[in-house]
């Protein structure tokens, strides 16, 4: 089991993202890779940047290990009706490839840009 | 002349692209429904055709998504491909025309989408071409020089399947209006899939963004 944890999901932009990856029962993991990314969804084709990335060994079958990024100045977190573009904190463990995610938000104030429409 | 505030009206949560179970992310995890057997039945067919077949059905009924999940399994199997969306434009087409000449020779197994957009002369010589144990499989609105290996097909009950998949706890508007799209489009499922969208984006549904099953 890996997951995730993160002391809050918001963030304003240059502000400290702290985090911890926990696992346990992972035999053949020799390492994870945490990615700061974003993605797009909506009524057109998806698209997605991974802006960095943190390498970890991870030698025994549970444990934890602290990471920490950067939040971005741009692009911020937004949502409208055509498109949502959604940040998140993406851990992927090799060689397996098992994938967990954590959304969160980065935009001024910490909360998501909504965009009216008509 | 109306002011902006007069005219750009919020919106709530479950409108946003975020929360709208038609997305394209989720519209694009629906798996290919064959019309009878599984993958192992529908593979061992396709051997049995050493390899050459058309995926033949009509706009919206699912060729591509079919084509790109024997992609998946071929690259389980381990069985060396090549995968191509052919351009619209003729020059692009020109050059992957030649590059696909190449992986025939070579003895890749060829997977084509949209094979209709090649003239009846260039498709008899990608069909021919080195020998006619050159492997391809393609997708194409109505046969095309090779044999059939599925014919895919939409209705009602299977676009249905397809919405409660999308939405856990569609309500009977969302049904109702995905029945009547579903024939206007004349069983195209991605044509009513992109207009459902709208209808969620407009409020027309009236469900709550929890309903939404897509992935995360």
């Amino acid at each position: 089991m890996i997951e995730i944890k993160l002391p809050k999901y918001s963030f304003a932009p240059s502000e400290i993202i702290n985090g911890q990856v926990e696992w346990s029962n992972l035999n053949l993991t020799k390492r994870f890779e945490a990615r700061l990314m974003w993605y797009t969804t909506g009524k057109g084709d998806c698209d997605c940047e991974v802006v960095d990335t943190r390498v970890m060994d991870a030698t025994p079958p549970n444990g934890q290990l602290k990471f920490s990024f950067v939040a971005p100045v741009y692009p911020p977190s937004f949502s409208g009706k055509l498109i949502s573009l959604i940040w998140a904190i993406e851990l992927v463990s090799v060689p397996e490839g098992d994938c967990v995610r954590r959304e969160i938000v980065v935009a001024p104030n910490g909360s998501e840009i909504v965009l009216h429409g008509n | 002349m109306a002011t902006s505030s007069q005219s750009i009206r919020p919106i709530t949560g479950a409108q946003v692209a975020r929360f709208n179970p038609f997305a394209m992310q989720h519209v694009e995890s629906i798996s290919f429904r064959f019309p009878s057997g599984d993958w192992e039945s529908q593979l061992r067919k396709l051997r049995e055709q050493h390899w050459r077949g058309a995926i033949v059905g009509p706009h919206g009924s699912g060729k591509t998504t079919l084509l790109l999940e024997l992609r998946q399994q071929l690259t389980g199997l381990q069985e060396p491909f090549e995968y191509c969306f052919l351009a619209r434009e003729r020059a692009k087409r020109s050059a992957e025309l030649d590059r696909l000449f190449r992986m025939a020779e070579k003895g890749h197994l060829l997977l084509i989408d949209g094979i209709e957009r090649l003239s009846w002369w260039q498709r008899r010589r990608l069909f021919r071409h080195a020998n006619r144990r050159s492997r391809i499989v393609v997708t194409a609105h109505r046969s095309c020089g090779l044999p059939v290996w599925i014919e895919s097909e939409t209705n009602w009950p299977l676009m249905k399947n397809i919405l409660l998949e999308l939405v856990s706890e569609p309500n009977s508007r969302l049904l109702a209006t995905g029945e009547r799209l579903f024939a206007s489009h004349r069983g195209n499922v991605r044509d009513t899939l992109r207009e459902l969208y709208d209808h969620w984006s407009d409020g027309g549904f009236s469900l709550p963004p929890v309903s939404c099953r897509g992935r995360t």
